[in-house]
């Protein structure tokens, strides 16, 4: 029940369809935009909008033939209620004559640890925040009862730590923000 | 030419350094692990280490990718043999003879078949590279921005029109990918599309599109379609292996014909933009069947033909790829964009001018592929079997490991956050865009390609005095904007003609139903 709730299926003819007009509007969009940029004084150059305007139509023009076409193309017969894979089964990749499932929990979750592991690590240090980040991600994808999964996830997140600091800051010398690290394990 | 071999004394003298040693090795070593890992190709293998050649000077850093690009066509072809899960989908054939020769109790023997065509198959194609790029390039060295503009514009139709599911789609992503390339100041100071944000002054970096496009679908597939998958544990085949279980002498002569025949279709599929290693090996294990003097039948039963075929072609496709790429910018993979990328941001322009202005480079380029081959030689004769056991990681534990890569990688690049951000924007737009079937490589090619194009139109143009007519009506641009468009055409007539049949086929069934 949860997993259907999570799971976003949509009809895979109709998704394209909308990300098509999406692409097609955002694209007549940023074509106006390039006709507003100012005429070169160079005699010859076309101008900084000459190119964009060539690279948008491509977009325009494709993006309107799978637009027709797949408008005007029949419906595939498909179940209303296609089945939810059932948790711990092999989901296995999207079947690409079926509809598309999307678990878009999972999804979000993985931007906003994403996004909220970028913005803490100049405040908190690599150290931390990578743990945390890691912890995060490996503890649902450790298939044991709770405090066993905790404890290999806090593991497997404070290695991954580890590797990280030497294979980036001793070895490829990327100044990442530190908090501690460099005292017990050396500084590049 | 000559010119280059008096470079191959100082190349090979690179090759005893200690750094260029370090990279081969290493390149070689995390190519066959990420080869065997299941879903990761040579591209997702170069985009995830992309950020390693950062520290790394020029000739080091293209030594490096080399060696992960060969060794990771190399490295599918254990799992496949071994526990018949193909590494990479240019092992799917593999698959076919070499489970079947490992099953009767040779899995040695198949691993060495499948090492030593591929080892052959790199070095033939290394030197067919050396022999043709300088020619193509010297050809190509009397072209000006308007035939450069041309044959960029060749190199698109031949990109949008074979990558993907049907040309309209395969377009849609080059215009996606000249589009990005557009965005940030241009060559001439002004700016295009920074709604007034500062980070997008510079414009998207290559490095971000790359880790995004090719690198973030994989890694995002990993952490959200896997996230509670549980994989049958594979077991490595164990077989009662027979006491002749190792490469015969006789297998030599017996095979160099293959060696050889797969070694031509793999450089020349490796050359032509779009193709790849996947295609490689199907056609050369089809060609096989057809010129070998083994019966059709015993095909698919553990017949050395069928793997020394299609392994001695993919591995003969990374010099194949290198041949447009250096001689003409135009990258026929995503892993050849990422190669050309390597150049770019170590401020080498690749192009015909690369063989006249850095004949040091293009020799060591050489004189290392046939190194990164013999290691390649000789960690396949030393040790094999373990690395069948890598495909066992199971994805849900390796998509956080792959996503921090990712993540740091980029941030690697210049310590900028803006630029994580953008991968993770980009990274699910691909992500997207895989899921309802838009190709994801085009944008990745165009997005190399398109300031190419741009820069040598506005040259055309100014030196014209902005008469585009003129530009387009010289006799080499004529012909080459003709193979464009008759690319174009061929594919389209194509794809009509596959979507009928299917259409027919389904109306068919519908009829018997």
């Amino acid at each position: 029940m949860l997993q259907k709730l999570r799971t976003l299926t949509l009809p895979r003819r109709r998704s394209l369809l909308v990300t098509t007009i999406v692409l097609l509007i955002t694209a007549a969009y940023c074509f106006y935009l390039a006709t507003q940029l100012p005429r070169s004084i160079l005699p010859g150059y076309p101008g900084d909008g000459f190119f964009p305007r060539i690279t948008l139509t491509v977009i325009l023009f494709f993006g309107a033939i799978v637009l027709v076409r797949e408008y005007l193309q029949p419906d595939p017969v498909m179940t209303d209620t296609p089945e939810v894979p059932k948790p711990g089964k092999d989901t296995g990749d999207d079947d690409m004559s079926g509809p598309i499932r999307l678990d878009i929990v999972e999804a979000v979750t993985i931007a906003v640890l994403s996004i909220g592991y970028m913005f803490l690590m100049p405040r908190l240090g690599m150290e931390i925040t990578t743990s945390i980040f890691m912890f995060l991600l490996f503890l649902p994808r450790v298939l044991q009862p709770w405090p066993k999964a905790a404890v290999i996830s806090a593991i497997g997140a404070i290695l991954t730590t580890g590797f990280v600091y030497l294979a980036f800051v001793i070895g490829l010398k990327v100044p990442l923000p530190l908090a501690f690290l460099p005292r017990f394990l050396g500084q590049y | 030419m000559e010119n280059l071999f008096t470079y191959i004394g100082p190349a090979l003298l690179q090759m005893g350094s200690l750094s260029v040693v370090i990279a081969i090795i290493l390149g070689v070593t995390f190519g066959v692990i990420l080869g065997a890992l299941p879903g990761f190709g040579s591209s997702q293998s170069l985009a995830l280490l992309f950020p390693l050649t950062f520290a790394m000077p020029a000739d080091v850093a293209i030594i490096f990718f080399l060696a992960v690009y060969s060794a990771a066509e190399y490295g599918g072809s254990i799992p496949a043999i071994l526990i018949r899960t193909p590494g990479t989908p240019a092992q799917s054939v593999t698959v076919l003879d070499g489970y079947a020769m490992a099953q009767k109790g040779y899995p040695n023997r198949a691993l060495k078949i499948s090492l030593i065509s591929g080892v052959l198959g790199g070095l033939t194609s290394t030197i067919i590279f050396i022999l043709v790029g300088g020619w193509i390039a010297s050809i190509a060295l009397e072209f000006g921005p308007g035939e450069m503009f041309a044959l960029g514009i060749f190199g698109l139709s031949v990109i949008g029109s074979f990558f993907g599911r049907d040309p309209a789609r395969g377009f849609l992503a080059t215009g996606l990918g000249l589009f990005l390339a557009t965005v940030g100041a241009s060559n001439f100071g002004g700016m295009r599309f920074t709604f007034d944000q500062a980070f997008l002054t510079d414009g998207i970096p290559l490095v971000v599109v790359i880790i995004a496009f090719l690198a973030g679908p994989e890694s995002l597939r990993l952490l959200i379609n896997h996230r509670k998958t549980v994989e049958k544990p594979k077991t490595v085949l164990q077989v009662e292996k027979k006491s002749d279980d190792k490469f015969p002498l006789s297998y030599v002569r017996r095979l160099i014909p293959t060696w050889l025949r797969c070694s031509l279709i793999g450089t020349a599929i490796g050359a032509i933009p779009g193709a790849g290693a996947s295609i490689g090996s199907l056609i050369a294990y089809g060609e096989e069947r057809r010129w070998s003097k083994r019966p059709n039948e015993e095909f698919g039963t553990g017949l050395p033909e069928g793997i020394a075929a299609p392994e001695t072609a993919n591995n003969a496709v990374v010099a194949g790829t290198l041949v447009p790429s250096l001689t003409l910018g135009i990258p026929g993979s995503g892993s050849a964009a990422i190669l050309l990328s390597v150049l770019i941001s170590k401020g080498i322009v690749p192009g015909p001018l690369l063989f006249g202005q850095e004949p040091l480079l293009i020799t060591t380029i050489f004189v290392g592929l046939i190194f990164i081959n013999l290691w390649l030689l000789a960690l396949g004769l030393i040790y094999t079997r373990g690395f069948a056991y890598i495909s066992n990681i199971a994805r849900r534990i390796l998509g956080p490991l792959v996503f921090i890569l990712i993540l740091l990688g980029t941030y690697a690049y210049a310590n900028y956050a803006a630029h994580v951000m953008m991968v993770i924007v980009l990274s699910l737009l691909a992500y997207w865009m895989v899921k309802v079937d838009i190709p994801v490589v085009p944008v990745v090619l165009a997005f190399v390609m398109g300031p190419i194009i741009e820069i040598n139109l506005s040259r055309a143009l100014t030196i014209h005095a902005g008469d585009l007519s003129v530009v387009m009506t010289r006799p080499i641009t004529v012909f080459i904007l003709l193979m464009a468009l008759a690319t174009f055409v061929y594919s389209a007539v194509g794809s009509f003609r596959e979507r009928k049949q299917s259409e027919r086929l389904t109306s068919q069934n519908e009829i018997k139903e």
